[in-house]
C-alpha cells in the first residue's frame, strides 16, 4: 500500500489509512482514513453507534483491524500492542471507565505514569498536573470514584498526561458532566494543545463543545468518513442533519 | 457368551441414559444432575409392582425385610414405571424451568439427585435399604422369563434402539426444534409466540420417562434395586457421554457410551484386579483431552452419519427456491408502489398507541410520560440524542422490561402487562439490536421457528399422527421459505445462520418477524453493522413491508437513515416525547437541534 509514501515527510502524527474494523462478523467500520498533525486537535462527528469509538479502539490496538494501515510518527503500528503504543507516547480515555474508580486520586496519577521508569520525570509530571489542575492535588487522598464527574473527568485527562502522551484519544470526555465544566474542561484541552503540542483526537456527539476548540472535522456515518472539513467551515453551517 | 452380552446389557443402560438426557442438555442446554435419580426410580417402581403380594402367616424369602410387592405382570409395571419417573420429572421441574436459563435447574436437580439417593438408602420397609430392594422377578416375554443375559440382551437391545430412534426424531421434529431455540436464544422464541416453560417441563419429563424405563429393565435383570445403582455418579456418567460423544448427536452419544462402557472389562482384561484405580483416571483424562481437542465432543452436532438425510433435505430445499433464486419476491399485497397506496388509503387508522409510558431505573428517568401512536402502512421511527430511551421505550412496549406506568393499545384492546409472547400472537412483534437468532439452526429452521400454530410441534401429535406432523411441517418449511424470499435469503435457506455475513442475519432477522405474521414490526436498528453494500436491500426489503400494508417501528441513530425510510419520527430527549412529525419538520426545529447537537 501507500505506507511509506504516507509515512515519508510529513509532520502528521498518526495517519490512518482504509481501516477495517469490528467485532466479530459484526463490520463497523468501512475504509476508514485520518491523519493528525502535531498539536492539531481533530474531532469525529457522527450519530450514535456511527463507529466513533470503535475507530479509537483500533488506533489504540485494542482492536485488531482486518485490513488497513496505522502510522504513528512516521512508523506502522498497525500490528503492535497497546502496551508498545503507550510507550510510544499515545493514551485513550474511555468514556465510561476512564479511572480506576476504587483508588485514590494520587494513586490513579501514579498508575498513569506506570510505564515511566524514571521517577524524576514521574515527580515532574505530577506536579505540572497539580498545576493545571489543583484540584486533584487538593483531593489527592479521596477515592477517585466519589469524586464529582467534572472532577473524575480532570482526573482521566491527568492519568493520559502522566503517561507522557503526545497523542491523546478522547471518547465523549462531555458525557454526564455540567454543561459549564464542559467548556471548562475543553478549554484545558485547547490550552495543552496549545502549549505543549499536544495532538488530541476528540469523538463527541455534543458539537456545539467541541467544535471551538477543535481544528478539523471528521464526520463518521455508518462506519464511513462522510466529509472532512476544518472547524471553522463547520461552525459556519446552520445545523448538521444531513451529516449524522 | 452370557459374559460379552452382561457387557452389552450395561452398556445399553448407559446409552439410554444418555440418549435421552442429550434430549436436555443437548437439545434444550439445559442440565440435569439427577438423570440417575430418574434410573433409580424406575427401578424402585418396577421392583414393587412385580414383587409378589406378602400374604398374611407366609413369609416371602425377601434379605431385606421388605414385605412384599404388589404382583403385577412385568410388561404394565415398566409403563407405570416410566409414568411414575416423568410425572415426578415434571412436576419438581415446574419451579425451576419457569425461570428463563438458570444454574438453578443444576442446583434443583443435584438437590434431588441427593435426597433421592438417601431416601432409597434410608426408607428401609419400602426400598429394602442400603442393600436394596430384591429378590425383583425376572422380566417376561410372551409368558417366558428371561433370566439369562443372552435372553435379555435381546430385550434392551429393542429398547435401546427404539430410544434412539425415538430421541432422534424428537430431537429433528418441529418439538426438537423449539427445543433448539430456547437453547440459543430463550428470549428470541418468546418473542416470536412461543411459550418456552411448556417445551422444557415435557422434554424434562420425556427424558425421565426413558431413564425410567432403563431402570425397570434394569432392576429385573439384576433382580435387585440398590442405591448404589442410581447415585449421582452415575448422573455424572450420563453427562460425560453426553458432553463426550457431542451434543445433539445422538449418533455420538451412542459412540461416547460404547467407548465408557467398554473401559471397564477392557482394564479388566488387560490390567487385571486393580484395573479400578485407573477408572477415574483415565475417565478424567479423555473429558480433558475431548474438551480441549474437541470442544463440540467426538462427533458435533451437524457431523456424523445421519447427515445424509439432513442432506437430502437441503437438496429439496434448494429445488424448490431454484425459479427465484436470484430475484426476491415481493411481499404478498404489495401495492406497485407505495405512493399508490398511500392514494387510496382512507384516513390515517391507529394501529397502536402507547399512553403515559414511565419507567425508572434507580431514581433515573429512563422514560417519562412518553404518549405515540403508530398508524397503518406507516413507518414511524425513535429518534433523539444517546440515551434518549429509544431502545428503552421498545423493551417497555412489549414487556420485556415491565413499565412503572402507562398503557399500550393493539388494535382497540389493552395490550398492556401482556408477556412478549402473548403480544406477538396478538399480531405485534419485534426484531432485536444484536440479532438473537438461533446461531447453530439453519436460516430456514430459523424463520420456520416464527411461524405461528404450529400443531406439530406438540409432542403427543408427534408421537401418535407422524404422517400429518410430516405433512404440517412440509407446509411450514415451505412457508419459512417464501419468508426467506421476501428477503432474498431462500437460496442460503440450509446455511446456519453462524455462518452467514452479518448483514445478511440482519435480513434473516427480519423474514423471522414476517413469518410470525405480526401486522405491528418493531425494527431495533435494522441497518446497523450492516455492510454498506447491503444497506440498500434491507432498505428496500422495509419499504416493501410498508408496502404492504405492515406497520412498523423502528429505531435508528443515523438521521439520514430515518429521513430515507420514516413517514414520521417520534423526537425523544430523557425519556420525553419532545417532538413528533415528519423528520423534515424536526429538523427544521431549533429546540430540537440544540438538544441534538449541543448547539
Amino acid at each position: 500500500m501507500e505506507r511509506s509514501e504516507n509515512a515519508a515527510g510529513t509532520t502528521d502524527r498518526l495517519v490512518a489509512n482504509g481501516l477495517v474494523c469490528g467485532y466479530g462478523k459484526h463490520s463497523v467500520l468501512h475504509d476508514v482514513s485520518l491523519t493528525v498533525g502535531a498539536g492539531e486537535i481533530v474531532t469525529i462527528l457522527g450519530h450514535n453507534g456511527a463507529g466513533k469509538t470503535t475507530a479509537l479502539k483500533a488506533l489504540f490496538g485494542l482492536l485488531p483491524v482486518q485490513s488497513g494501515v496505522v502510522i504513528h510518527d512516521g512508523k506502522d503500528i498497525t500490528r503492535t500492542s497497546t502496551a508498545s503504543r503507550v510507550r510510544g507516547g499515545m493514551s485513550y480515555t474511555s468514556a465510561t471507565s476512564a479511572i480506576f474508580r476504587d483508588l485514590t486520586v494520587r494513586q490513579n496519577l501514579e498508575l498513569g505514569a506506570f510505564t515511566v521508569r524514571d521517577s524524576k520525570v514521574r515527580a515532574e509530571r505530577l506536579a505540572r498536573i497539580h498545576d493545571l489542575f489543583p484540584v486533584l492535588k487538593d483531593r489527592g487522598s479521596a477515592v477517585a470514584g466519589r469524586m464529582s464527574g467534572g472532577q473524575q473527568r480532570l482526573l482521566s485527562i491527568g492519568l493520559a498526561l502522566m503517561s507522557g502522551a503526545e497523542l491523546m484519544l478522547l471518547d465523549e470526555p462531555s458525557l454526564g458532566i455540567a454543561p459549564s465544566l464542559v467548556t471548562e474542561l475543553f478549554e484545558s484541552i485547547r490550552a495543552l494543545s496549545r502549549d505543549a503540542g499536544l495532538s488530541v483526537v476528540l469523538v463527541e456527539q455534543n458539537v456545539g463543545a467541541a467544535l471551538p476548540i477543535s481544528d478539523r472535522v471528521y464526520y463518521l456515518r455508518a462506519g464511513e468518513i462522510l466529509l472532512s472539513e476544518s472547524a471553522d467551515e463547520a461552525r459556519a453551517r446552520d445545523d448538521w442533519w444531513e451529516l449524522f | 457368551m452370557e459374559y460379552y452380552a452382561d457387557i452389552a446389557i450395561q452398556i445399553m443402560f448407559l446409552m439410554m441414559l444418555a440418549l435421552s438426557l442429550n434430549l436436555l442438555v443437548g437439545y434444550t442446554g439445559e442440565t440435569s444432575m439427577a438423570q440417575a435419580a430418574f434410573y433409580g426410580i424406575g427401578a424402585y417402581t418396577v421392583g414393587l409392582l412385580t414383587m409378589p403380594v406378602a400374604v398374611a402367616g407366609l413369609e416371602i424369602a425377601t434379605s431385606s425385610g421388605v414385605a412384599g410387592g404388589a404382583g403385577w405382570p412385568f410388561w404394565p409395571a415398566v409403563l407405570i414405571s416410566i409414568l411414575v419417573s416423568a410425572a415426578v420429572a415434571s412436576a419438581i421441574s415446574i419451579p425451576a424451568l419457569s425461570r428463563v436459563r438458570g444454574e438453578f435447574l443444576i442446583l434443583m436437580t443435584l438437590a434431588f439427585q441427593l435426597v433421592t439417593t438417601q431416601l432409597m438408602g434410608s426408607l428401609t420397609s419400602i426400598t429394602g435399604g442400603t442393600f436394596g430392594l430384591t429378590p425383583i422377578p425376572p422380566m417376561t416375554l410372551f409368558g417366558q422369563s428371561l433370566i439369562k443375559p443372552s435372553q435379555v440382551v435381546i430385550v434392551v437391545g429393542i429398547a435401546t434402539v427404539l430410544t434412539f430412534v425415538f430421541c432422534y426424531r424428537l430431537g429433528e421434529s418441529p418439538f426438537g426444534r423449539v427445543l433448539k431455540g430456547i437453547r440459543e436464544q430463550e428470549t428470541a422464541v418468546r418473542a416470536v409466540g412461543k411459550g418456552t416453560v411448556l417445551p422444557k417441563v415435557i422434554v424434562f419429563g420425556v427424558a425421565a420417562g426413558v431413564a425410567g424405563l432403563a431402570g425397570a429393565l434394569n432392576a429385573s435383570y439384576y433382580q435387585v434395586a440398590a442405591p448404589q445403582s442410581f447415585n449421582l455418579d452415575v448422573s455424572i456418567l450420563a453427562i460425560a457421554v453426553v458432553i463426550l460423544g457431542g451434543v445433539a448427536n445422538p449418533v455420538g452419544t451412542v459412540v461416547a457410551a460404547i467407548l465408557l462402557g467398554l473401559l471397564n472389562p477392557v482394564l479388566d482384561a488387560l490390567v487385571g484386579a486393580e484395573a479400578s484405580a485407573w477408572r477415574g483416571v483415565i475417565y478424567g483424562l479423555a473429558l480433558v483431552l475431548v474438551m480441549r481437542y474437541r470442544p463440540q465432543g467426538l462427533i458435533p452436532e451437524h457431523q456424523g452419519p445421519l447427515r445424509f438425510l439432513r442432506r437430502r433435505r437441503r437438496r429439496n430445499a434448494a429445488e424448490s427456491a431454484a425459479p427465484a433464486r436470484s430475484e426476491r419476491d415481493r411481499v404478498p399485497g404489495a401495492a406497485p408502489t407505495a405512493t399508490d397506496a398511500a392514494a387510496s388509503r382512507p384516513a390515517p387508522e391507529v394501529v397502536l398507541s402507547v399512553e403515559g409510558m414511565s419507567k425508572s431505573f434507580g431514581g433515573i428517568k429512563a422514560v417519562s410520560d412518553a404518549t405515540f401512536d403508530l398508524t397503518r402502512g406507516q413507518i414511524t421511527a425513535l429518534v433523539g440524542p444517546n440515551g434518549a430511551g429509544k431502545t428503552t421505550l421498545f423493551n417497555l412496549i412489549t414487556n420485556a422490561i415491565t413499565p412503572d406506568q402507562g398503557a399500550v393499545t393493539l388494535n382497540g384492546t389493552s395490550i398492556t402487562g401482556l408477556s412478549i409472547s402473548e403480544i406477538a400472537r396478538r399480531g405485534m412483534a419485534r426484531s432485536f439490536q444484536d440479532g438473537r437468532l438461533f446461531e447453530r439452526l439453519s436460516a430456514l429452521d430459523n424463520v420456520a421457528m416464527a411461524i405461528p400454530d404450529q400443531r406439530a410441534e406438540n409432542p403427543f401429535i408427534l408421537t401418535v399422527r407422524p404422517l400429518y406432523v410430516q405433512k404440517r411441517e412440509r407446509a411450514v418449511r415451505q412457508s419459512a421459505l417464501e419468508c426467506l424470499q421476501l428477503v432474498g435469503m431462500h437460496a442460503d435457506a440450509e446455511t446456519l445462520v453462524a455462518d452467514l455475513s452479518y448483514g445478511d442475519q440482519k435480513l434473516v432477522a427480519i423474514a423471522r418477524l414476517i413469518a410470525t405474521g405480526a401486522d405491528v414490526l418493531l425494527l431495533d436498528e435494522p441497518t446497523s453493522g450492516v455492510d454498506p453494500s447491503a444497506v440498500e436491500h434491507v432498505i428496500d426489503v422495509i419499504s416493501d413491508l410498508r408496502a404492504a400494508g405492515k406497520t412498523i417501528c423502528l429505531v435508528e441513530h443515523s438521521v439520514h437513515m430515518v429521513e430515507r425510510l420514516a413517514d414520521r419520527a417520534v423526537f425523544l430527549d430523557q425519556g420525553r416525547v419532545l417532538a413528533m412529525g415528519s423528520m423534515k419538520e424536526l429538523m427544521a426545529r431549533q429546540d430540537l437541534k440544540e438538544i441534538y447537537f449541543g448547539a
